[in-house]
């Protein structure tokens, strides 16, 4: 590990003054220790941001705000959070170990690298080392995507609770050298085609201050399908809920995990919901026509079904609430 | 660059390289071996400590970023000769065979009664999966927990 200079941040105005090249931020450690280990972080400044507090979690009158150093464990554990954004709670706690999620904070799981096993390995790999090709064509793509950023990489987001929160509509409060600005989730992470290795749009010296809920969202539900029962990352996951009246769908959201390099809101789907009356079939054929443009590999194949399955689990009515 | 801290209850201050993990200070300088180093990213919680209260992985907290805190370690649980009541727990229901994820698993166990999730087998076993025993004494260790929460 090369040697760094460390500051602790006094306040979010000196932590972005303090940005610059060759800086990185650090809260929990979760991510940037492993990484400044690994060599994939190799920064001249590490500015720790835990000092800076933004932990809150509190009832606006617009909804909910969640401090953007807010730990993963006490969102979840928050009655607020518990009535009106459960399928968040649920992701979390279907995220990580409880060590993981008690030390690790919002911000931190959104921004997140990804889990693919070439980007953290000697193989090639564009998203460490640009130019130097995707291992995923020829090797294991049980975790790859079914809509990949780019040609270059086709690795997933990893987090769970983005999944939650792009169901939620939530906004980002991003504050940065030009001001404070705010992101929906879409907006945090690069456009599709993009060619890039960093995880989000965020430029030196931004920093997640808060995440906003906005209130009057259906609260739905979180479903994680993954090769073993904890500890592990989502092959597929879904977040959502539906409102019905009179058997008609007047009321959708959703939003899938473990298919690209985002969380997938899928609006196309929820469009063809909405107006109709539930049947497990048409939630079948939205959730297959939102994933009808996916380009799936050999091995990425079965996450189609799974994705579809998934859906269907937070889109039943009849499910539990 | 200088870190003090509360460990254990006592406050102790020590010259560290900012590239330290929390788990290298309270090993190499403080003397306290009962956290381990096991794999050093994360995956085995054999380093498991709490911090503020949190239980906490050790190989991933940079020691220069303890500054202020106060850290429990397995050395700091018992009061005088009288053992944790899971550290007795782990003891009577033989939760272990070689000991080197115990110090770690008991920690969790503290963390995991103090959030109030430990009432039913998978409850246990989901909040402690981020500590590994390679000698698998899983179904005890989920036991000596179970044992513990019922007492209270």
């Amino acid at each position: 590990m090369k040697i760094f200079d460390y500051r602790a941040a006094n306040s979010v105005a000196e932590a972005i003054a303090a940005a610059g090249p060759g800086s990185a931020f650090l809260a929990a450690g979760t991510e940037v220790v492993p990484a400044l280990r690994d060599g994939l972080l190799h920064p001249d400044r590490l500015i720790d941001l835990l000092p800076l507090g933004l932990d809150g979690i509190e009832r606006r009158d617009d909804g909910l705000r969640l401090g953007g150093l807010a730990r993963l464990s006490d969102i979840a554990s928050h009655p607020e959070v518990l009535a009106s954004a459960p399928a968040l709670a649920s992701a979390i706690e279907q995220s990580g170990t409880a060590a993981i999620r008690s030390m690790g904070t919002l911000a931190g799981n959104l921004l997140q690298q990804v889990r693919c096993p070439y980007y953290r390995g000697a193989a090639p790999c564009n998203r460490r080392a640009p130019g130097s090709g995707c291992s995923v064509a020829r090797g294991d793509q049980r975790h790859a995507a079914l809509m990949p950023l780019s040609f270059h990489c086709a690795a997933v987001h990893p987090s769970d609770p983005a999944v939650a929160l792009a169901s939620l509509d939530a906004t980002i409060v991003v504050e940065g050298r030009a001001g404070r600005r705010t992101l929906s989730l879409d907006q945090l992470y690069p456009a599709a085609g993009a060619v890039l290795g960093v995880p989000s749009v965020l430029e030196s010296g931004d920093l997640i201050i808060a995440l906003d809920l906005p209130a009057g969202r259906l609260p739905g539900r979180y479903a994680k399908i993954r090769d073993r029962s904890s500890f592990d990352f989502a092959l597929v996951s879904a977040a959502g809920g539906l409102r019905l009246e009179g058997g008609v769908v007047v009321e959708a959201a959703l939003a899938l995990g473990g298919i690209a390099w985002k969380p997938w809101r899928c609006r196309r789907a929820e469009a063809m919901l909405v107006g109709r009356p539930w049947s497990a079939d048409l939630v079948r054929q939205a959730v297959a026509a939102e994933l009808s443009g996916a380009t799936p590999l050999e091995g990425t194949r079965f996450k189609v079904e799974l994705a579809i399955r998934a859906a269907a689990t937070v889109l039943d009515p009849g499910g539990p609430s | 660059m200088e870190v003090r801290l509360t460990v254990n209850g006592r406050e102790r201050g020590a010259e560290i390289d900012p590239r330290a993990a929390l788990l290298d200070l309270l090993r190499d300088q403080f003397g306290l071996t009962g956290a381990k180093r096991g794999c050093e990213r994360g995956e085995c919680g054999a380093c498991t400590v709490l911090v503020d209260g949190r239980p906490t992985l050790s190989c991933l907290m940079l020691a220069v970023a303890s500054g202020g805190r106060s850290v429990t370690t397995i050395e700091g649980l018992a009061e005088g000769d009288r053992l944790h009541p899971l550290q007795q727990a782990f003891i009577d229901h033989d939760a272990l065979q070689c000991g080197f994820c115990t110090p770690g698993q008991i920690l969790a166990a503290v963390a995991c009664l103090a959030a109030g999730r430990a009432n039913t087998d998978d409850e246990v076993r989901e909040w402690m999966s981020g500590n590994l025993c390679r000698c698998a004494a899983y179904p005890q260790i989920v036991a000596a927990v179970r044992a513990v929460a019922a007492a209270r």
